[in-house]
């Protein structure tokens, strides 16, 4: 295994569909330095695979990650399959990792299935939330949640074990406000038709103007959004009377406006914090540890 | 940990590495055969030089003995030319000896040595002895002594004991 290591450094593929793209991560480290790093983002799944074959194919010592992201996962604070039984949890349709022998990851069978359909050179498969307990620092009354595009994860400790999780669609919602971006813009290019055709420069800084507000109202969008969860996920992990939440850390891969801080502060009374989190190393981090 | 599937299982080296490797495997094996070869043969000449000089010396050896055996035997054909010679010589002396002998003298037995003649006979006479016979004995030999016994009918028995002296 030394001779191994010494020999031969594999590379580590992270990887992620956001939206329409997919996003890859694809390092080799030296002892704990990074010597070789690429970032690339592709339009369709075949584009990636041509990728990561000529990396298999320079490398065989490649290893392939990626992350859950879809509703179809959990964490459950028990390794117990009784457990599981008393959250309603069909066990047989699901698999789960347990950790530390305290606490457990489950996704479902279909998912799981799924994904080696699509992707059949995947080695690593982690749970969204696997992220977030990776990365989590504060494990006792602490609320961490992870925005992506299309979900954001949630997920609060107490006494070092991860009690409740949630996951809430962005996806949808942010449809919605594009529809409502849709009528902005009409209104918008009627405002700019009101001007002079010759005056193109104004015209054009107006344009930037306009669209870093529709950016604004985009981000303040999802800041509402991201409190909206926060509020949701909460008042159901209050309503089992468990204590209270003292830190909320907040993972952001989308861009959040710090503040939502002071939102958080003038709402729920709770100190938080806004990290931006790179899922791709995180993942290539964890598969580190694996390998 | 952490990860729902486990890692495939994954070659440690790429196809045409293998292939490079398999390639500089077998040149390094006929390398170390020819090596081998080389040691083993290189291995069998010095036995064979060994065996070589062992013999070298063992003929040396032998040489030497077959020296020796050549010098003993040019001494014991010196010797036996020395031999030869002197029974020459003496084959001589006793036939001059015996053509020396007078007539009125009989004798009844020889012995020869080394460096010695014994006579036994008979003479009617010791002056027929003395004129006759003593003096060429005395020619050959460096020292004679004669012993006479009277016999009934008035001759004498002698015994002479002649000697050579040898060189020193």
């Amino acid at each position: 295994m030394f001779i191994k290591d010494l020999l031969f450094k594999p590379n580590l593929i992270a990887f992620y569909k956001e939206e329409d793209q997919y996003k890859l991560l694809n390092e080799k480290y030296k002892k704990n330095q990074v010597i070789f790093s690429e970032t690339k983002e592709f339009k369709n799944k075949k584009e990636m695979t041509e990728y990561i074959d000529l990396v298999i194919e320079d490398n065989p010592q490649t290893y392939i990650s990626t992350f859950i992201d879809s509703p179809n996962q959990g964490v459950v604070p028990s390794c117990n399959k009784q457990k599981y039984k008393e959250l309603g949890i069909d066990i047989e349709n699901i698999k789960f990792l347990c950790i530390k022998n305290k606490y457990s990851f489950y996704t479902t069978l279909y998912e799981l299935v799924e994904l080696k359909k699509t992707y059949a050179k995947l080695d690593f498969l982690y749970s969204a939330f696997a992220l977030i307990d990776f990365t989590s620092t504060l494990r006792h009354n602490a609320l961490y949640i992870l925005t992506t595009k299309e979900f954001s994860y949630v997920l609060i400790y107490n006494n070092h074990i991860p009690v409740f999780s949630d996951i809430f669609p962005i996806t949808e919602e942010s449809g919605e406000t594009s529809e409502e971006e849709g009528i902005e813009d009409i209104s918008d290019i009627d405002i700019v038709e009101d001007f002079d055709e010759t005056l193109d420069e104004d015209i054009e800084s107006i344009d930037e103007e306009e669209e870093e507000e529709k950016e604004n109202i985009e981000n303040l969008n999802f800041e509402y959004k991201i409190m909206e969860h926060i509020k949701t996920a909460l008042q159901e992990y209050y309503e089992n009377g468990s204590d209270f939440v003292e830190k909320i850390f907040i993972f952001d891969t989308i861009g959040i406006e710090n503040n939502i801080t002071d939102m958080i502060m003038d709402e729920l009374f709770i100190e938080s914090s806004v990290d931006k989190f790179d899922i791709l190393k995180t993942i290539n981090k964890i598969s580190r540890e694996n390998v | 940990m952490y990860s729902f599937t486990q890692p495939n299982k994954k070659p440690l080296l790429k196809e045409d590495t293998k292939l490079w490797l398999i390639f500089i495997c077998a040149s390094v094996i006929l390398y170390i055969s020819f090596v081998i070869f080389l040691e083993i043969k290189t291995f069998l000449y010095n036995k064979d030089t060994d065996s070589f000089n062992k013999e070298i010396v063992s003929l040396k050896q032998k040489i030497i003995e077959m020296d020796s055996q050549k010098q003993f035997i040019y001494k014991q054909k010196t010797l036996y030319e020395d031999i030869m010679v002197k029974n020459s010589l003496m084959k001589d002396s006793i036939k001059n000896l015996l053509d020396l002998i007078p007539d009125p003298i009989t004798l009844s037995s020889i012995s020869f040595d080394k460096n010695k003649l014994i006579i036994y006979g008979i003479t009617p006479t010791q002056d027929i002895y003395n004129m006759l016979m003593l003096p060429p004995l005395e020619s050959i030999f460096t020292e004679t002594k004669t012993y006479f016994y009277q016999m009934k009918n008035g001759w004498y028995k002698f015994k002479s004991e002649n000697y050579l002296k040898e060189k020193e």
